[in-house]
């Protein structure tokens, strides 16, 4: 009974989690940030594997604190680099982005080195593997999306307001600054959750996949949003289907290659339709 | 002796990456490189299940077209599909790894030839396990001379190639115009990434493999006034920052790849820092 | 009344001065042209008076007060490169973000609110491209957007940056139909504007601008020869053609 319990659970939570994923993944698009997803899913490994290493214990909510104080370093880096240099946006991003890996990748080489390293199976952040998250964690990711999800709902408005036209929402009176940093801190936490399940190297294809592939179908505000949240669903759902029958396939590129199936149907359906209107 | 070696190769690999990587750079084409390099894992994957080796050169060859596939591929999600930029390129990197990753595992579960922590950290300590012997001379490894030729191949590209290389990162409009054909330079640019990243492999793997083209010529571009500079400064880091890695990494026995690519970043952070140091001063004595 | 009240802003953009120790003073009711060549900093002016860009001023006064005390009361229509038309928003979803308000932002749209959008929408002649997507529009439909936008604000006073670049004949015909009956109720309206032609037949007062203020005065007065061929370096007949 409870092992069906705990399936359920993670099914539920990893679904949760690829929904308020292609959520964000939808605001980022908007924003024409798509590459940030994977540049902080890149970065926070630092501060995952370091949270470990001082904590000794590999508990979710520690090395997630660890994840987004090494996330908002990032952010900052960036802006930093982008203020103060010549260098352009994919230049700093990449810079950041690989210079925060070899960090997290270094310690982590150390610490797979002592004793304590080998029962963390850290290495599954790397890939992902949902079935190493514990009830638990499980429970806990759970509740963190579903806040964000409530806190997106609410601010739908304004959230989409700043994506579309910032400075018209400025003058409105709402503070640039408060929901730039309301985005981050939620894309923060998100990729941070979200690479326990899928892992760092494919992270971005929850953001960028699903709200990809309802482009191709709508560019209606509502629609794409309702799109992108079946696309995640659906990919989700099926990947973390499989990777329960199969334990030696990770789930990040399981579900990362179902996505991208999924974006190549309704691509190809677009383009069918599309040569269909024109001759018909 | 050993470090030696590792030394060699890693400047080796260091710089074409650093070179290539300045023109990655300022072509702002630096997300492709990386692409690139996530890329050839299909490619190696594939071609070693055809030919089950990876001392072959029709590896090789077959993981190279895995660089071209993935311009093809952004190019056609950005055409066809009507997919942004940014995004088009997460996708192709994120489709052809994932394969990648997905073939690894499911033919190469616990293979010790090729498996998944050599995609990441790449395994250049053990290429000094395969000598290349004269006699009682040590001439070398296998991975060394596997990589010199592409080395020197780079070299001479951007070496012969500087005026048009110069010609086309500065004004790509205009160089089309005076006839010289943009995409071949292009195309041969990505060529070359290919070959290296495929060469590369089991130096530095797969995921870090962008290190070593964007931190070496962005510490040069703070530096340089002009291309020429760049190209230069980005080699002298990238060599610098492989000798650091190397001792540091045997040092506090650690995978060497990301101390190597880390020092690019520790050269960067300080070069930035020294910079920002001399315009202070030169403001101060200015006013 | 007193509109808006400037004294001693300067715009700075790293070495380079945009805008030089403007003061000006602009009276209620009244339609505005703001005219001067490219990089004159006629934007410029608009953007730090809005406060989105910093600035230096000793003050900026809105009807007596500062900027954030009667920012309802102000409506701001962009330029149009800035926006991006690509995006899933529809006509009705523009208009809808001028009721957007940053003291009650959780708030839904009530059914007043709903009747206002429609009646803007009515008054800029788009009703029937309501839930079209912005792209499918016209340059001259999409710019009415954006005023139905400014309309909902029921704002005092409208700040417009070149509402009439790539605008058909017909649009432009129209907005400036609108614009007047504004004006005719009392409300104020501030253009950035780069046609000549026609600043003559519908603006009250210009204000003339080469990074510091060359002029500023009623049409009549103001718009001639000398002062136009001090703004833009060619003599006014030739800068009408």
């Amino acid at each position: 009974m409870s092992a069906d319990f705990s399936i359920v659970l993670l099914f539920f939570g990893v679904t949760l989690i690829s929904v308020t994923a292609g959520i964000i993944g939808y605001f980022n698009l908007l924003q024409k940030k798509s590459l940030i997803g994977d540049a902080l899913a890149h970065a926070v490994l630092p501060g995952i594997v370091l949270a470990f290493l001082f904590s000794g214990v590999r508990e979710s909510w520690i090395l997630l604190i660890g994840a987004i104080i090494a996330g908002f370093l990032a952010l900052t880096a960036i802006s930093f680099l982008l203020k103060h240099t010549k260098l352009k946006q994919d230049s700093v991003i990449a810079l950041v982005m690989i210079t925060f890996f070899s960090l997290g990748l270094t310690v982590l080489s150390y610490v797979q080195l002592k004793p304590l390293g080998n029962q963390a199976g850290l290495t599954d952040f790397l890939f992902g593997k949902i079935a190493a998250l514990s009830q638990n964690d499980l429970f806990f990711f759970s509740v963190l999306c579903s806040i964000i999800l409530s806190a997106v709902f609410v601010t739908f408005k304004i959230i989409f307001g700043f994506a579309f036209d910032s400075s018209f929402m400025r003058f409105k009176g709402f503070s640039g600054n408060t929901w730039s940093f309301f985005m981050n801190v939620i894309t923060i936490i998100i990729v941070s959750i979200g690479i326990q399940a899928v892992g760092v190297v494919l992270m971005s294809a929850l953001l960028i996949l699903p709200v990809t592939s309802a482009k191709q179908l709508t560019n209606n505000r509502n629609k794409l949003i309702i799109w992108t949240v079946c696309f995640a669903l659906f990919g989700a759902s099926f990947g973390t289907f499989i990777s329960l029958y199969s334990s030696q396939l990770p789930t990040g590129p399981l579900i990362s290659m179902i996505l991208c199936t999924t974006l190549f149907i309704t691509a190809v359906l677009k383009r069918f339709t599309l040569l269909a209107k024109n001759y018909g | 002796m050993d470090e030696f070696l590792l030394i060699i190769t890693a400047i080796l690999v260091a710089i074409p990456a650093a070179l290539l990587g300045v023109i990655l750079l300022l072509n702002k084409s630096v997300m492709i490189g990386d692409a690139i390099s996530h890329a050839v894992l299909p490619g190696i994957v594939i071609a070693y299940l055809i030919v089950g080796t990876m001392d072959n050169t029709y590896v090789l060859m077959g993981a190279s077209i895995a660089g071209f596939i993935t311009t093809l591929l952004i190019d056609f999600f950005q055409a066809k599909f009507a997919i942004q930029k940014d995004a088009a390129i997460g996708t192709a990197t994120t489709f052809l790894f994932s394969l990648g990753v997905l073939l690894l595992a499911l033919f190469f579960g616990q293979n010790t030839e090729l498996d998944q922590e050599c995609v990441l950290f790449g395994a250049i300590e053990t290429t000094v396990i395969e000598q290349v012997l004269v006699g009682e001379t040590i001439f070398g490894t296998r991975a060394i001379f596997q990589l010199l030729p592409l080395t020197i191949i780079v070299v001479l590209f951007v070496f012969f190639g500087f005026s048009r290389l110069k010609s086309w990162l500065f004004n790509a409009s205009y160089t089309t115009l005076l006839g010289i054909s943009i995409t071949k330079w292009r195309l041969s640019v990505l060529l070359l990434l290919s070959l290296h990243a495929v060469l590369s492999f089991e130096s530095v793997g797969a995921v870090m493999l962008i290190g070593l083209l964007v931190l070496p010529g962005a510490t040069a571009l703070l530096l340089a006034k002009n291309l020429k500079e760049a190209f230069v400064y980005a080699v002298i880091i990238a060599i610098i920052a492989c000798v650091i890695g190397v001792l540091v990494g045997f040092q506090i026995n650690v995978s060497i790849a990301p101390v190597i690519i880390f020092s690019n970043s520790f050269l960067f952070i300080g070069v930035f820092i020294f910079d920002r140091n001399r315009k202070h001063q030169l403001n101060f004595t200015k006013n | 009344m007193d509109c808006i009240e400037i004294k001693n802003l300067s715009v700075k953009y790293d070495r380079q001065i945009a805008l030089k120790s403007i003061d000006l003073l602009i009276k209620s009711g009244q339609m505005i042209a703001v005219i001067g060549q490219n990089g004159s900093g006629k934007s410029t002016l608009i953007k730090a008076m809005l406060g989105l860009i910093p600035a230096q001023f000793d003050s900026i006064h809105f009807y007596g007060k500062s900027l954030s005390e009667v920012r309802s009361q102000i409506a701001y229509i962009p330029q149009r490169e800035t926006i991006d038309w690509d995006f899933p928003i529809s006509v009705y979803e523009v208009v809808a973000m001028g009721l957007l308000s940053s003291k009650k932002w959780w708030a839904r749209t009530s059914k007043l609110e709903k009747q206002v959008i429609l009646q803007a929408l009515t008054k800029v002649g788009l009703v029937a491209e309501m839930n079209k997507q912005i792209g499918e529009l016209s340059g001259g439909q999409q710019q009415r957007v954006f005023l139905a936008r400014a309309l909902v604000q029921h704002a005092d006073l409208l700040i417009m940056d070149e509402p009439f670049s790539g605008v058909d004949m017909r649009s432009q015909a129209l907005i400036f139909d609108v614009m007047k009956s504004l004006k005719s109720e009392g409300k104020t309206i501030l253009i950035v504007h780069h046609d000549l032609a026609t600043v003559a037949a519908n603006f009250d007062e210009v204000i003339v601008l080469k990074n510091e203020l060359l002029a500023h005065g009623e049409t009549t007065s103001v718009f001639n020869s000398s002062i136009i061929e001090n703004a833009f370096g060619i003599p006014l007949n030739r800068s009408l053609k």
